[in-house]
């Protein structure tokens, strides 16, 4: 357990600084910068500008600053067209970000598991297949098309469901249901197979020989071994729903990460962009190594 | 003279497709997609009168560039069978045009995911041992990236690249419709198709690992058969099931990723149009003109949720051992 918590932080470790430096680079390489398009700066200015975020420097004089302020003050800069600190943009606008992914992955489990069991264990039924069909419309139905027809259909006829907006009691909802759906319908399928899979085993026949009642097979034996797969899933997906965010941000303007992001790309303000990357990545690589931990404990035999 | 003759591998799995009424069906509703989004536009194309007004009203095929704000939003007509957009362009033409970007930006994409994939796959299970751990692991570090976010950084650098190289191409005396081609699609393209292309390299990697001791490779071996040849020119045809099945189910995810990319304002650029710019656009008029969302909507969903059921079928036909549950 302990080795492989090890093996984990240092290949997420890795990650972070390949991510790191990948995004340092391409954020350089990009024609133009932050100050190119503020076209009231004289030329003394902008050259005073640049200098104040080292842009003057060559490339590898500006990672070797980068890094060491990152790593001795833990400094992630300023944002170039903000005027604030990189660190403070990202905790303001994090937990936009994390009531969405989590109300998203809550609704995604909530849908998603229950369904992928039934349609297993009612397997060639008209269920199974409404289910599955269910699924593969969810999967491709995209959220901006979703989004703005929940928005139409729900959030104009139920009162206190706002359109756009945050700040309210339930504005997290619609985009969380926005966001979680096409999570819910990837659960479903593969919990479906992980369920088939599992009910097929020798053991689940001995216990039905043995008598077992068909409810205690399923709850007893079969889900243990047979969500194993889901849980797997649930791990980069939540990851993916807190940094994917993008898309239900824009159509019911949440105050998230990934409008600065988006902004961001657009206005190359680069500290914002490493940093918010930065914090991407850390965050994916600390919930994959959570999710690691959880299906080595579930399953033995990882260990 | 009659001659019984076996089954082969694909005729086996064609009868298998088509017992598979949703695949089938799938397969049926892609080709008219295909066929409309692209032989339409390019035949009307052709036969366009010069006048750009007769172009965007009395003409059967219509010119979707051609804005006329007094027939904005239009209701569906037997002149706009669905109706004008928001700067009276005709919003059927439109889906057209935008279906054959974001075909062709599905396809490149996942074209050149392909050709990596299956190159570094095939080397990674070839070689084998320390090589394919080293290989593997690098895999999975790319694994753990935050995949939007890198592709979104990626095109905006390439795309800002092939805006410098313009003069360069015109001075080269590229048409413009290439020049427009190469500058705001291409670089979406390369950028999807460069980091999409993990899952493929997994696929084809574990199936030469576990065919590269199968008889017939001893026997091409035994031969004196070079590497490259036994790799390329005796496994890989032998792997063609399996990469089907995945190539199918990774075009409806790579056009997605661009319609989310377009949604952004980071995709495909204007003048060009393609579904995800369709439903960005139409979702800013959901209020006044739900049309505008809602028929594109329709149509990227059903390419997406055919293409899906399209690999599922495949798969179910082509690997009839997975799909027995």
């Amino acid at each position: 357990m302990f080795k492989i918590i090890i093996s984990r932080l240092a290949q997420g470790l890795l990650v972070l600084i390949f991510l790191y430096t990948a995004t340092f680079f391409l954020v350089r390489l990009m024609p133009g910068d932050m100050f190119t398009s503020d076209k009231a700066l004289s030329a003394q200015a902008l050259k005073e500008k640049r200098a104040e975020f080292d842009l003057d420097k060559p490339y590898w004089k500006q990672y070797q600053i980068s890094i060491s302020k990152l790593i001795f003050d833990g400094d992630l800069r300023e944002s170039g067209i903000k005027d604030q600190p990189v660190s403070k943009i990202i905790a303001q606008s994090f937990p936009t970000s994390f009531i969405l992914g989590s109300a998203g992955m809550l609704i995604a489990i909530c849908i998603g598991i229950p369904a992928g069991i039934i349609a297993a264990l009612r397997k060639n039924s008209l269920i199974d297949y409404s289910t599955m069909l269910m699924a593969l419309i969810g999967i491709s139905v995209p959220s901006f098309v979703l989004g703005p027809l929940l928005a139409k259909t729900l959030g104009e006829n139920i009162p206190f469901l706002k359109v756009a907006g945050w700040g309210g009691a339930f504005d997290w909802f619609l985009p969380s249901v926005t966001l979680g759906l096409a999570t819910a319908a990837y659960l479903a399928r593969i919990t479906r197979a992980g369920m088939l899979d599992i009910l097929s085993q020798d053991y689940i026949r001995t216990a039905k020989a043995k008598g077992v009642s068909e409810k205690n097979i399923i709850l007893k034996h079969a889900l243990k071994g047979g969500l194993i797969p889901s849980i797997a899933y649930i791990g980069p997906a939540f990851a993916m729903l807190i940094t994917g965010s993008f898309i239900v941000e824009k159509i019911f303007q949440c105050p998230g990460m990934g409008q600065h992001f988006i902004n961001a790309t657009k206005e190359r303000d680069i500290f914002l962009l490493q940093g918010i990357v930065l914090f991407f990545g850390s965050l994916i690589v600390m919930v994959n190594l959570l999710a690691d931990i959880v299906l080595v404990a579930l399953n033995p035999r990882l260990r | 003279m009659n001659i019984e003759q076996g089954n082969s591998l694909w005729s086996d799995a064609w009868i298998r497709l088509k017992k598979n009424r949703m695949a089938y069906f799938s397969l049926w509703v892609i080709s008219i997609i295909i066929f409309v989004c692209f032989v339409i536009p390019i035949v009307g194309g052709l036969f366009a009168p010069e006048d750009r007004v007769e172009r965007a009203t009395n003409y059967w095929f219509k010119d979707p560039n051609v804005t006329a704000l007094s027939n904005k939003f239009q209701p569906s007509s037997s002149q706009h069978i669905l109706g004008t957009d928001q700067l009276g362009r005709d919003l059927l033409s439109r889906i057209l045009f935008g279906g054959q970007i974001s075909l062709i930006v599905g396809l490149v994409a996942t074209l050149i995911s392909m050709i990596i994939g299956i190159a570094y796959g095939a080397i990674s299970g070839y070689l084998g041992k320390k090589w394919d751990a080293v290989m593997m692991r690098i895999v999975d570090l790319l694994y753990g990236l935050p995949f939007l976010v890198i592709v979104i950084l990626l095109s905006v650098l390439i795309t800002g690249w092939a805006k410098q190289s313009q003069s360069t191409l015109e001075e080269l005396g590229w048409s413009e419709a290439l020049i427009n081609i190469t500058i705001n699609i291409l670089p979406l393209c390369i950028a999807i198709g460069v980091l999409g292309w993990y899952t493929m390299a997994r696929v084809v990697r574990s199936q030469v690992l576990s065919s590269k001791n199968l008889e017939y490779v001893e026997a091409a071996r035994s031969l004196g058969l070079s590497n490259p040849n036994l790799l390329f020119k005796q496994i890989l045809p032998n792997l063609l099931g399996p990469i089907i099945v995945y190539t199918t189910l990774t075009i409806p995810g790579f056009i997605l990723t661009e319609a989310t990319l377009s949604f952004l304002g980071l995709g495909v650029q204007a003048p060009n149009s393609s579904w995800g710019i369709l439903l960005s656009e139409g979702a800013n008029y959901i209020e006044t003109q739900p049309s505008l969302l809602i028929l594109p909507s329709i149509i990227f969903a059903l390419t997406l949720l055919a293409l899906n059921f399209l690999g599922d079928g495949l798969r179910d036909a082509l690997d009839p051992k997975a799909s027995k549950d």
